[in-house]
């Protein structure tokens, strides 16, 4: 397949560190390369350490590491079995440079996206500006954000896009506000980004390779082959991250 | 540099508003830059296995792009040379199709149609959905000696499927599912690329996602020319190759 009228992409899903899978290279320098050979200069990044087990450690690695990248910025993670340390982890990374915005996964915690405890770190993240980016792989993970960004005006990116029941997630977006869709995702059926464009338009969706754990070119293949405009292009490519990021991607 | 896809289908999907007669498909492959495909009629799976294979001949005799995979149903089967009839018929290869049946891969008459593969010489495409699979594959491909195409390896379970290629050569992966940034680099590194071959699960999945993961990999030439037909091609029925 040939690319046509290629924008330079952010890429608003990443990981720093070992993934859970059999694979030659995940170093930083790795992941660096891989987002420049796919046209992307601005990559917002967690740490798998933080992500699957340690949240403090995992932070600070992954500030360490976008402090020496230009191209780098952070998601701080936050876990809502550890509310106060995750508050705290807000309080200390918030303003500092590359600091892009916060990232979750309720269903790995076991707790619903607008349980209490993700209420009040969400609320928190909402007065310091800070995007949430959020694991959603069903229905039901979609539907709790949804209710937890219209109780805290948090602007939220959900991840996958409900996985395999992204079609009914979409649906369950009708009317929303402050919510962005992004498509990275094994599953990767043949009208997930044109049915999203019809429902929901361009200005809903943004893109994540969820590299170093899949391809950018998996991605970045679905909206190739849903006949986007190059306003459209530039829209999911670039245009809706840098109005959910704003002054942090400067 | 030519691309065969080893994973589609046609027909309609009544479980999804999804309707590709074999022109559709043809049209998507070649949007995708793909020349030719192994196919089957949604027939096959869905109604009866002998009208979905009569259409999916005669789709490959409408379209030369579409290659004919042939069906054999466990649920139906009763071991009575069902896939030498296959063969005799111009199929190219089996297709079991366990992702779309339900059925699991170790029971007797999988066994059966598997003996019946090998004495027939005809490959067989088999999918793979989790843990587990790739190693009652690996054990049944030994017992039976029959060449099989582990269709949809997912990096949850790539390093079982690598063991298992590594334990029997009858094993071979096909790329539909594989979506971390180096997997095809992985097994083709490990096994050699002459045992990985290009599926994109199309018209389920988009027909471009797992060529363009492959081509972005950074396998040499020959090895991408491996995965990107010659692997496919030497596991067709003679034939079928040309």
């Amino acid at each position: 397949m040939k690319l046509t009228g290629v924008v330079r992409r952010i890429d608003v899903h990443a990981h720093a560190g070992s993934m859970p899978t059999v694979t030659f290279e995940e170093s930083i320098e790795h992941l660096e390369r891989m987002e420049r050979e796919a046209d992307t200069d601005k990559v917002i990044v967690s740490s798998a350490r933080a992500v699957f087990h340690d949240m403090l450690a995992g932070n600070e690695e992954t500030f360490a590491i976008t402090r020496r990248s230009p191209m780098l910025y952070m998601y701080i993670y936050v876990d809502p079995l550890r509310e106060r340390e995750s508050l705290a982890q807000i309080e200390k990374y918030a303003s500092l440079p590359h600091v892009a915005g916060i990232k979750t996964r309720p269903e790995y915690h076991g707790v619903p996206g607008d349980s209490e405890e993700y209420l009040r770190l969400f609320g928190a993240a909402a007065k310091l500006d800070l995007p949430l980016l959020v694991h959603t792989y069903s229905l039901r993970d979609v539907v709790e954000c949804r209710r937890a960004a219209e109780k805290t005006g948090l602007r939220m990116i959900l991840a996958h896009m409900g996985g395999f029941e992204w079609k009914p997630s979409v649906d369950a977006l009708r009317g929303s506000r402050n919510l962005w869709l992004d498509a990275c995702s094994t599953a990767n059926d043949y009208d997930k980004v044109g049915y999203t464009l019809d429902v929901l338009g361009p200005s809903s969706l943004v893109y994540g390779s969820d590299a170093t754990l899949l391809s950018p070119w998996w991605t970045i293949s679905m909206y190739e082959s849903a006949g986007l405009t190059d306003a459209e292009k530039h829209a999911i490519y670039r245009e809706n991250a840098l109005g959910i990021f704003g002054r942090r991607l400067g | 540099m030519e691309w065969i896809d080893g994973n589609t289908f046609f027909g309609t999907w009544p479980k999804r508003k999804l309707d590709v007669p074999s022109e559709e498909l043809v049209r998507l492959l070649r949007e995708a830059g793909t020349s030719r495909a192994l196919t089957l009629s949604l027939a096959a799976p869905l109604l009866h296995a002998v009208e979905g294979n009569n259409l999916t001949r005669l789709a490959s005799i409408e379209h030369r792009e579409l290659v004919p995979f042939g069906a054999v149903d466990p649920r139906k089967y009763t071991g009575e040379g069902a896939v030498q009839r296959l063969r005799e018929t111009g199929c190219a290869a089996l297709r079991l199709t366990n992702r779309i049946n339900a059925f699991p891969l170790d029971i007797a008459p999988v066994e059966l149609i598997l003996t019946e593969s090998a004495h027939a010489e005809i490959t067989a495409f088999v999918d793979v959905i989790g843990w587990g699979d790739c190693t009652t594959l690996e054990r049944l491909a030994e017992r039976c000696g029959c060449r099989v195409v582990m269709v949809g390896v997912h990096y949850n379970f790539l390093s079982e499927a690598l063991v298992c290629m590594k334990r029997s050569n009858l094993l071979y992966l096909e790329t539909s599912r594989l979506n971390t940034p180096d997997g095809v680099r992985v097994v083709s590194s490990e096994v050699g690329p002459e045992r990985v071959l290009f599926g994109s699960g199309a018209p389920f999945s988009y027909a471009s996602s797992a060529r363009m993961v492959a081509e972005h990999s950074r396998l040499t030439g020959q090895e991408l020319d491996w995965v990107s037909s010659k692997t496919v091609l030497s596991l067709l029925t003679e034939e079928c190759r040309t």
